[in-house]
């Protein structure tokens, strides 16, 4: 037990003394997962969209692959990376294996189905009537979009919490593409299994208090936004 | 989405509109049209438009119909007969399953922003985009053309008065009460001035007064050329601004 409790004094200890090591790997970390959902965003918004308001063939058949690639365990979509991007690979000329260009591509294909999935379903869900009278009344499309995502924009935050909630966390596809290199691809969740493994539990458990922690300040502005967003008269 | 709905209903059409002469047709027929003048210009055609639930109720069969520019609609009919459904329908809301819907003045387009605010339908329950009132009006100012927004934005204070929303210009939309969010919404499409407007029960659950408001921006926009279709289950002062009943029944159109 003191053992215990002296790890996690070391582990604050880490996080409020600035240990430059735990920093960076922070960095990393969120630097890779916020380019991810940068890109991965606007194409999803667009593809859930699309799939929500256009009837067309497949539709349903893009749908069910969209629910089906949001249950592919982070290392499966790790390792078809690895095969594109490995020397011998097809994508093997672009020399991008073990960088953080490869963990972000990586992290935007964990991400899209999930954000696809849940844009769709907000849009869906929205009132038909936002996009249509901003049609009627001669808007431009793209303007149109803009009010029905204004129209769910609770339901949009939402979604793009959950796929930053999921890339962040994820170990597999980032260990297996990013190869855990130091100051350089080594993020929190690859950097928390090694230090496990070589003993050193205080960097891990500040790692890990430093996602906790980030989980709840994301929770909290959810819940606080939901508050914010009641029922308005219709 | 609805622009590919839209392109694909002007491209199901690209029959010009010299369709059969709607006065040819002996006068026993249902679907006959009135206002038999050959000069009158068409605003709408239908030919062969057939609408259906599950592909075996049929909602109604229109075999052909004509709108002519005099013409202010009243489109009849019980609850569930289809009137919103059409409506929707020669608005470009709902896809056409068989037939055409044709606007003689609305050149078929693959760019639709050539068509882009003409043709308007007004829910029965009106949406209001989040914001103000002002916000409101100024989305339709922000949507025309540039040419002729300054107009408009020299109408919005006569139309303000006209539609008695002048006091209530910063009040937030979705907090006005029924009468007032129908008349902001009538108020959007009267600044847009569309070639065609279909008014979707615009009189239903609304007082006197505002019916008589709504009635003075009807009248004023058949004035400056918009041709008008209402809907509504029973006549009010809206339904004498009209010249011309359509019935939906059985499911089909007769022209009354």
């Amino acid at each position: 037990m003191a053992a215990l409790t002296e790890t996690f004094a070391h582990a604050v200890e880490l996080l409020v003394s600035g240990d430059e090591q735990l920093w960076t790997i922070i960095g990393v970390s969120f630097r890779v997962s916020f380019l991810a959902l940068l890109t991965a965003c606007v194409p999803a918004v667009f593809l859930g969209f699309i799939l929500a308001y256009w009837r067309f063939p497949g539709r349903w058949f893009l749908l069910s692959m969209t629910h089906t690639l949001m249950a592919v365990p982070t290392v499966v979509v790790g390792l078809l990376l690895f095969m594109l991007l490995s020397r011998s690979g097809p994508l093997g000329d672009w020399r991008m294996l073990f960088t953080q260009d490869a963990m972000i591509i990586g992290q935007i294909l964990l991400c899209l189905p999930l954000l696809v999935s849940m844009t769709h379903t907000a849009f869906q869900s929205a009132d038909k009537r936002a996009w249509e009278t901003a049609r009627m009344l001669g808007a431009h499309p793209l303007r149109c979009l803009w009010v029905l995502m204004h129209e769910v924009r609770y339901a949009l935050i939402a979604s793009l919490v959950a796929a930053f909630a999921r890339i962040i966390a994820e170990v597999g596809c980032a260990m297996m593409v990013g190869g855990n290199i130091l100051n350089y691809t080594r993020n929190i969740t690859t950097a928390i299994a090694l230090e496990t493994l070589k003993g050193e539990y205080a960097q891990g458990v500040a790692l890990g208090l430093v996602l906790f922690i980030l989980a709840m300040i994301l929770n909290l502005g959810m819940a606080l936004l939901r508050g914010r967003g009641q029922l308005s008269h219709r | 989405m609805n622009s590919d709905i839209q392109s694909n209903l002007y491209l199901s059409s690209v029959e010009p509109a010299s369709c059969h002469d709607v006065t040819a047709r002996p006068d026993n027929h249902p679907w006959h049209s009135g206002k038999p003048s050959h000069s009158a210009e068409r605003v709408l055609q239908i030919n062969g438009l057939k609408h259906s639930w599950n592909k075996d109720y049929v909602l109604f069969e229109i075999p052909e119909l004509s709108w002519f520019k005099e013409q202010v609609i009243w489109l009849k009919g019980e609850n569930g007969t289809g009137k919103s459904t059409l409506m929707r329908l020669m608005a470009g809301l709902e896809p056409v399953q068989q037939g055409s819907v044709f606007f003689s003045d609305i050149k078929p387009s693959l760019f639709r922003s050539s068509g882009r605010g003409r043709v308007c339908y007004l829910h029965q329950t009106p949406y209001l985009f989040a914001g103000t009132v002002q916000q409101n009006l100024q989305f339709v100012i922000r949507s025309l053309p540039f040419a002729r927004r300054r107009k408009a934005e020299q109408r919005l204070t006569e139309g303000r008065q006209m539609a008695a929303l002048h006091h209530l210009n910063d009040q937030v939309a979705t907090t006005l009460s029924g009468g007032e969010r129908q008349r902001l919404a009538l108020l959007r499409a009267w600044l847009l001035q569309p070639d065609i407007l279909f008014l979707d029960e615009p009189a239903a659950n609304l007082d006197d007064g505002s019916v008589e408001l709504i009635c003075m921006m009807v009248k004023d926009l058949i004035q400056q050329g918009t041709a008008v279709m209402l809907s509504s289950h029973q006549s009010c002062a809206l339904t004498q601004l009209t010249n011309q009943s359509w019935l939906l029944k059985n499911g089909t159109v007769y022209a009354l």
